[in-house]
């Protein structure tokens, strides 16, 4: 899961997978403003079959957390 | 794409971009919207990239439909979401407290609106509008709701007043085939004015691309039947004439291709007799001998056969359907030869239909001339050529053979269409690749310094029709011929030496001193790269990508071919 996870980020934010870890978020990563979080949202869904709620959907700002609110929803 | 999800086609999309970037001209499509539209750029790139068009997509600001609309003049296409919901923020549920005055005075805003737009945008080659719907907000209402009226009301105006780069997109089609509840995602719109989901986006971009296809010189021209499992149920060696059972549907839908001039052809491992046969008289057939074109019924291997239909037909490999019952047969080719689209008859016998009318969207031509319905014939008698010039020893003499005749029309208005549509088709025998919409060639046609030179062949066998253009501007004294190509049907008969000899003494009338000319490589025009040098023009410049030439008037050496016989109109 966590691999999948990395390389839907890594489609999104156009970064390489290898240089995302705990501390990779909304304030280190270049594309990842409001669209590219809506972006980011899309795709977790969609890769993952899943549906996020607002609060999850405020909380998903670093990769550390995605791992989290993923698990929680599948 | 349908199958691939969101991130993957982001990172493809990435990669497509690197390869196309270098040997492509890049192709603009603009995008105008009144919500959010943003995952549209990804998805619309990837699904032409995919396809080789180098796509790039520049999305306006939010709700700036008409103020972005004079900023895209450079576009190559341009799409436009304008939702009804949002013409005035939360105008849907808004819209039963309008009183009369309110509604008409929001009808003339948007109708003023479309005008301008529309009107701004009347030089770009394609502008597909999708037509305003209720169908997120209203499914099913006993009465016809105020918001059903202002959508017909809107929609009746944009097609009864759009000019012909207008093409408006039935996205209540699109959304119903990917459900409502799927192709809508309502969690964002509020916050964001977002509307679409990606699911949407991804079936949206795959429908409408057959526009893009088509004016990029890139729709299939033929489509290739196997027999066995494939035209019939059964197979004709083993089962015999009585055992087989015609797909009817499916040999109805191709009959109908080729009336729009798609070429049907067949290649397949049988006894040539036998087809024949079932061809001339099985009495379910629909398709008989006269519609197929070419057969490649051997028990050679099919990508040979391919191959050879292609060479014969004088078309790419890669403008060529394939369809094979054999997984093994579909794999080969699939593997031999990527450039042909291969499909496999499904394993489910009523699946099949559905995917044939799917593939009919590859064929898609947005402009029928009267060159098409008679396609069917100029190939045949291609192919009579073909013989023929196996017969006569020396290539001359079987050109003089063909009693060949050219007739040169300037500046016709009535081929406008047959004439744009020869820029967007021609890919092999033209040298600076130009694609013209019909708004552009009529333009061309109205400006004095500019002549619109067409060519229509003959010979004994038929009339090949319109397949000749040239676009000259005029700057004083000097020419330059801006675009020249010939539809390769006509290909090898020294037809272009009498044209150019043509194009010179329309020049010769008007004074001209000087001709100049360009050409510019493409994957695909190899062939014509000395052309100018075969007509004694002198090369000015020359790097890989391009080539220019001048020649003075006064020193243009004709060929004096004396066996194509040439007559001007007007």
């Amino acid at each position: 899961m966590k691999n999948k996870i990395k390389k839907v980020m890594a489609g999104v934010f156009k970064i390489d997978t290898k240089s995302i870890d705990d501390h990779t978020g909304i304030g280190n990563v270049e594309k990842w403003d409001s669209l590219g979080h809506m972006n980011l949202v899309a795709a977790l869904e969609e890769e993952f079959d899943i549906v996020l709620d607002d609060e999850d959907i405020e909380i998903i700002v670093t990769y550390s957390n995605i791992c989290k609110i993923v698990e929680s929803n599948i | 794409m349908k199958n691939m999800k969101y991130s993957e086609i982001l990172s493809k999309n990435s990669e497509l971009l690197e390869k196309l970037i270098d040997n492509s001209t890049p192709y603009k499509v603009g995008v105008l919207s009144n919500i959010m539209v943003h995952q549209s750029k990804d998805i619309c790139e990837y699904s032409l990239r995919k396809e080789g068009i180098a796509a790039e997509v520049c999305l306006g600001d939010y709700d700036n439909i008409l103020q972005g609309s004079y900023d895209l003049k450079e576009m190559n296409a341009v799409v436009i979401f304008w939702e009804l919901c949002n013409l005035i923020d939360g105008l849907q549920f808004k819209i039963d407290n309008l009183n009369v005055e309110q509604f008409n005075d929001l009808v003339e805003k948007t109708k003023n609106e479309i005008s301008i737009t529309l009107s701004n945008l009347k030089d770009i080659p394609i502008v597909l509008v999708n037509k305003f719907s209720v169908l997120v907000f209203e499914q099913f209402n006993l009465q016809t709701t105020k918001f059903k009226e202002l959508s017909n009301i809107l929609n009746h105006y944009i097609e009864s007043t759009c000019a012909s780069n207008v093409i408006c997109i039935d996205i209540d089609a699109i959304i119903s085939k990917v459900s409502i509840d799927s192709a809508i995602d309502l969690r964002h719109y509020h916050s964001s004015k977002t509307l679409y989901s990606i699911k949407f986006y991804k079936e949206y971009f795959e429908s409408i691309k057959p526009n893009f296809l088509s004016l990029n010189g890139k729709a299939k021209k033929a489509i290739i039947f196997d027999c066995d499992n494939t035209l019939w149920k059964g197979i004709l060696g083993e089962d015999g004439s009585e055992g087989i059972k015609i797909f009817e549907e499916v040999q109805t839908l191709a009959l109908a291709l080729s009336k729009k001039g798609v070429v049907l052809g067949l290649c397949s491992k049988n006894n040539p007799d036998d087809v024949d046969d079932v061809l001339n008289n099985h009495k379910d057939m629909v398709l008989r001998n006269d519609d197929i074109v070419i057969k490649k019924v051997n028990w050679d291997d099919k990508v040979t056969n391919l191959k050879n239909i292609a060479k014969e037909l004088n078309i790419g490999l890669d403008s060529l359907v394939f369809i094979d019952d054999s997984e093994f047969e579909v794999g080969f080719v699939r593997e031999n030869l990527p450039m042909v689209e291969v499909f496999q008859v499904p394993k489910k016998e009523y699946n099949y239909s559905m995917m044939f009318r799917e593939l009919t969207s590859l064929f898609y031509n947005p402009i029928h001339t009267k060159e098409d319905y008679n396609k069917l014939e100029l190939y045949k008698t291609q192919i009579q050529r073909e013989r023929l010039k196996g017969q006569t020893s020396s290539l001359e003499g079987y050109l003089e053979s063909l009693g060949l005749c050219i007739k040169i029309y300037i500046d016709d208005v009535e081929e406008i269409p047959r004439t744009a549509q020869l820029t967007q088709k021609t890919n092999q025998f033209n040298l600076t690749t130009k694609r013209y919409s019909n708004n552009d060639i009529e333009n061309f046609i109205r400006d004095s310094n500019k002549s619109v030179i067409t060519m229509r062949v003959s010979d004994k066998f038929g009339d090949n029709g319109i397949v000749g253009l040239a676009i000259v501007d005029y700057n004083q004294k000097i020419a330059n011929i801006d675009s020249l190509l010939m539809s390769c049907r006509v290909i090898g008969r020294n037809v272009e030496y009498k044209f150019m000899d043509a194009i010179v003494g329309v020049l010769s009338g008007k004074e001209i001193e000087i001709i100049q000319s360009s050409y510019i490589k493409t994957l695909k025009n190899k062939q014509v790269s000395n052309l100018y040098d075969k007509f004694g023009f002198d090369m000015d410049f020359k790097t890989d990508e391009k080539h220019l030439y001048q020649v003075e008037l006064s020193k243009y050496n004709s060929k004096n071919i004396n066996y194509i016989e040439v007559e001007y109109e007007k």
